[in-house]
């Protein structure tokens, strides 16, 4: 009896090892899908509205090319060179280029050197980035000397601030108690839940971080001439922060979302404007400005939707662009009839079953399930043997890869069977 | 209170894998202090500092402790290999399932000796990084680093508790068979290449998988004792 | 008086897939005999071995050691087994001293003297690996464990397997006294006759898919015989007459191999009408009886 339940567990890793590899080799020798368009949308300052580009690849499956088009929310078609003119903002140094850019846009006088200072494009990650809980805090004045250039980093424990002298791992008691007493004075509680800081060095100069106390209030802890500075910071609003990043504009310090979905601009002085957005709590968007705008652009599956903003963020114009899904060719049909599931594994979340369209392989799963049973009664296997109905069970639930695992692994008859079974030959 | 035969049973497999386990302690020892030799080198080159933060937030990461990524496999290979391939050729267990013990607790102790020098051995690697990962980097590296070691900890028990059951197996194509489900599954346990502590979320499978995977030794071994093909 | 048997083979059938080796073999070894397993190539005898020791399971039937089925030996049985692996197959990591310390951890009865009187024979050094030594001397070193082990059954598969006369005449020596002294159980194989011939108490003769013979020795050697004569032609065929366990013919010589008397075969050829000369009963040794047997292929 032990060996035929170890017998299982055996099934199982070969099923685990089919699962794993074979959806790869298969996926890497037929790709499962064909070709669909890109889609891309810009907002026309001068139309006042959205202009879509896609690129459509040619039928022919032999040839890669294709060709764009352009065309605006309410389908009429322009060609490459009026959208140029259209899309003054985006086309900066090819109009330039061709002594086509216009002084005045919108009747502002404009130069090329102008509205390429304004431009701007910042990645708004919902997911955070590494984070470790050791941080290096860069002190405002170490560009004018490296003697203020920290040989430290810091984390920050429920007894206090440490800082750890990388050279010798220790921790530097003096400069600890230091902040420790100022962030306390600050009445910040220790240890910090969270900490944000620039990935632009001189943002995290000026700036320093952004703290999340125990109490999930919102403090600014930064260092000036090795001296603390802590400032305790208004929320936006009474929810706890989730996410901070940096403002790569002068206009935008941070960018916050809190836990009910909400997303704010926190502006230099630090009054704060909320973004006419949807829930953006875990979506990750990419924000861009320019002369006029501020424009925030949120994926989501098959779709993505932009945001138009003026400079004081207030809402614009927004479009939702749907794409369309990649068609599956043949191979990807007839992998999901194949393979029931693939096994993998990511970085964060460790293992993973990605199942296919159930109404697919359980039609494989049950002809396999049928052959199995049939190959079981023709040699002689009793369906009142337990680990027969787990083998058909493997099958079926398992499709190929439990076929492959009992047949790895063949179940071993019982003396009975063997008896029963037809008579050798001589 | 163990019975006395196991001694002589562990003795028998301990005059079997010495070399082997002493060999691969070595190596793995000495590839422990290479890694923290070369850390150290850099440290004094670039600085402390610069060092740290490279390590924690640079991308790609700089996996400073890849060259540990085959040691404890090479360790369970070398142990399984010097503890199995004597008992196959000219089937030489058959003097040891022979003995008046059941073939069970007889195959059991065996795989568990080799078991037992395994985590002697991954203790002591992981007590030799421990001490200079310590000296050297605060805990917020330390921790995470030991997360990513794991998977590559756990693959010597899978590794070797397939070894055991592959050297078993009577019918060589069986053999073959089980090697190539070894190599896939092994692949799941031999991660790198992402940011230290990652994986952490595969561990509870992983650890099962270890577990369920130590029973597979008595499963070839009796299609060896009932002569099965 | 009743005969305790200490291996018992009821009804035993193997096949390996569909390749029959033997069906209904029934074998009884009584207490205090020694018994040899005597077939050709390919007869079954390693697979009757391995059965016995619980490496092979029988398709049918069952093998009983002291009353308990060989697939399922209990610890307290298998400590009165005694088992010798064809070529005196042996741990070759290990040495004369290791050895024996290994083994003896598993026999509270172990007798480290009679396991190094005969070891201290030998002409190697104390830390000399088992992998380093002659065939002879294995076999030395493993007649010595079994004699410390002090075993009340010994099973020994092809025991004479790669031995010199001078090695084959000591264990043979050795056994013999050893198991008629102790009283030991002992059941043998081996290709080279003349020594079983010096050893074994009772025969069993297998051929391919049956027994042929199980008996004490001396019955069958004196029962079975061996009568030559010529003939004036060399295509009779004498093979198919109930007298006759087998017959070989070189042009008109026959030898004529039969339970019966040298009457009987007499007049066997009268009746058939075949003349015949230079009629002899052969004196026949036990090697000579099992190819008469069996047949030179």
């Amino acid at each position: 009896m032990l060996t035929k339940i170890i017998r299982i567990i055996a099934v199982l890793f070969a099923v685990i090892a089919a699962a794993t590899v074979l959806p790869q080799l298969y996926y890497t020798t037929f790709p499962p899908e064909g070709r669909s368009s890109h889609k891309n949308i810009c907002y026309s300052e001068i139309l006042g509205d959205f202009i879509i580009s896609e690129y459509i690849y040619s039928t022919d499956k032999k040839q890669a090319t294709g060709q764009t088009v352009c065309y605006d929310r309410h389908g009429k078609s322009y060609s490459r060179d009026s959208v140029a003119r259209l899309l003054l903002l985006d086309n900066v140094s090819q109009l330039a280029y061709e002594g086509r850019f216009p002084d005045t846009i919108c009747g502002i006088a404009v130069t090329p050197e102008l509205v390429s200072s304004e431009a701007f494009s910042q990645y708004h990650s919902a997911q955070p980035g590494l984070y470790y809980g050791l941080c290096e805090l860069r002190d405002q004045k170490s560009y004018t000397t490296r003697t203020l250039e920290p040989r430290d980093l810091f984390r920050i424990t429920p007894e206090g601030i440490q800082f750890i002298v990388c050279a010798t791992n220790q921790i530097d008691e003096e400069k600890s108690r230091l902040f420790t007493n100022c962030l306390t004075a600050a009445d910040f509680r220790f240890p910090a839940l969270r900490m944000w800081t620039s990935p632009d060095k001189n943002i995290s100069e000026a700036i320093g971080y952004y703290v999340i106390d125990s109490k999930n209030e919102l403090y600014c802890l930064s260092m000036n001439q090795s001296v603390p500075a802590v400032q305790k910071l208004e929320k936006p609003d009474s929810r706890n922060i989730r996410n901070i990043t940096f403002g790569k504009s002068p206009d935008i310090r941070a960018i916050l979302n809190t836990e009910n979905g909400n997303m704010y601009i926190q502006h230099p002085d630090q009054s704060y404007t909320r973004l006419e957005l949807p829930d953006s709590l875990r979506k990750s968007g990419r924000l861009t400005g320019n002369l006029f705008y501020r424009i925030f652009t949120l994926p989501a599956p098959n779709q993505q939707t932009t945001f138009v903003f003026d400079r004081n963020f207030r809402l614009v114009d927004s479009c939702t662009l749907y794409f369309q899904p990649q068609p599956q060719n043949t191979a990807g049909i007839f992998g999901e009839f194949l393979f029931p599931f693939h096994i993998g594994q990511t970085a964060w979340e460790g293992f993973y079953a990605d199942w296919s369209p159930v109404k697919r392989f359980l039609w494989l799963n049950l002809v396999l399930a049928g052959i199995t049973l049939f190959y079981k009664r023709r040699n002689g296997y009793r369906l009142s043997n337990p680990f027969v109905i787990t083998d058909i069970l493997f099958v079926t639930i398992f499709g190929i890869y439990g076929l492959m695992g009992i047949s790895a692994f063949p179940l071993k008859k019982s003396r009975e069977e063997i008896l029963n079974s037809q008579s050798p030959e001589l | 209170m163990m019975k006395r035969y196991f001694l002589h049973l562990f003795y028998k497999e301990w005059l079997k894998t010495r070399w082997a386990f002493l060999g691969t302690l070595l190596l793995g020892t000495a590839t422990i202090l290479y890694i923290f030799i070369a850390v150290e080198n850099k440290i004094t080159l670039t600085g402390a500092k610069t060092i740290l933060l490279r390590i924690l937030y640079d991308e790609p990461p700089v996996i400073y402790y890849a060259s540990f990524l085959y040691i404890p496999l090479l360790t369970a290979l070398a142990i399984g290999i010097a503890q199995y391939v004597p008992e196959v050729i000219q089937k030489r267990i058959r003097l040891t399932l022979h003995l008046p013990v059941k073939n069970n607790i007889l195959i059991s102790g065996m795989a568990g000796f080799g078991l037992i020098l395994l985590t002697l051995s991954n203790l002591l690697y992981i007590g030799l990084f421990l001490y200079y990962n310590i000296r050297l980097f605060p805990e917020e590296l330390t921790k995470p680093v030991m997360i990513s070691l794991t998977p590559w900890l756990l693959s010597s028990y899978i590794a070797y508790n397939f070894i055991a059951m592959i050297a078993m197996e009577p019918n060589k194509w069986r053999k073959v068979i089980y090697s190539v489900i070894a190599y896939y599954i092994l692949q799941l346990f031999l991660v790198g290449n992402e940011p230290h502590g990652a994986f952490r979320e595969s561990l509870p499978i992983m650890t099962l998988m270890v577990l369920l995977s130590s029973g597979l030794v008595l499963y070839s071994s009796q299609r060896f004792y009932k002569g099965e093909k | 008086m009743e005969l305790n048997y200490v291996i018992q083979c009821i009804n035993l059938t193997h096949y390996y897939g569909k390749k029959l080796v033997y069906e209904n073999l029934n074998i009884n070894v009584a207490e205090g005999r020694i018994l040899g397993l005597l077939g050709k190539n390919g007869a079954g005898k390693s697979t009757t071995i391995n059965i016995l020791n619980g490496f092979l399971e029988p398709r049918s039937g069952q093998c009983l050691i002291y009353g308990e089925n060989t697939q399922h030996l209990s610890p307290a049985t298998k400590r009165r087994i005694g088992y010798l692996i064809e070529g005196h197959v042996q741990y070759s990591f290990m040495n004369v001293r290791q050895i024996e310390k290994f083994y003896s951890g598993f026999y509270p009865n172990w007798k480290r003297d009679a396991y190094f009187n005969l070891i201290n024979k030998l002409k190697i050094t104390p830390h000399q690996k088992i992998s380093t030594m002659s065939c002879g001397q294995r076999a030395q070193v493993a007649l010595g464990l079994i004699l410390a082990q002090d075993p009340d059954l010994l099973i020994l598969d092809d025991f004479s397997l790669g031995l010199d006369p001078g090695y084959r005449r000591l264990f043979i020596d050795y056994m013999r006294e050893y198991a008629k002294a102790e009283k030991k159980t002992v059941f043998l194989t081996s290709h080279i006759i003349q020594d079983m011939e010096r050893l074994i108490d009772d025969i069993l003769i297998m051929d391919y898919n049956r027994v042929l013979v199980q008996s004490p020795v001396r019955d069958f050697t004196t029962r079975f015989k061996e009568f030559t004569f010529e003939l004036d032609r060399d295509d009779i065929e004498l093979k198919d007459h109930p007298l006759a366990v087998n017959v070989e013919h070189l042009r008109n010589h026959y030898e004529f191999y039969t339970y019966g008397n040298e009457n009987e075969v007499r007049q066997l050829l009268e009746n058939l009408g075949i003349a015949y000369r230079n009629f002899k009963e052969q004196p026949m040794t036990l090697e000579d009886a099992f190819i008469g047997l069996t047949g030179k292929y």
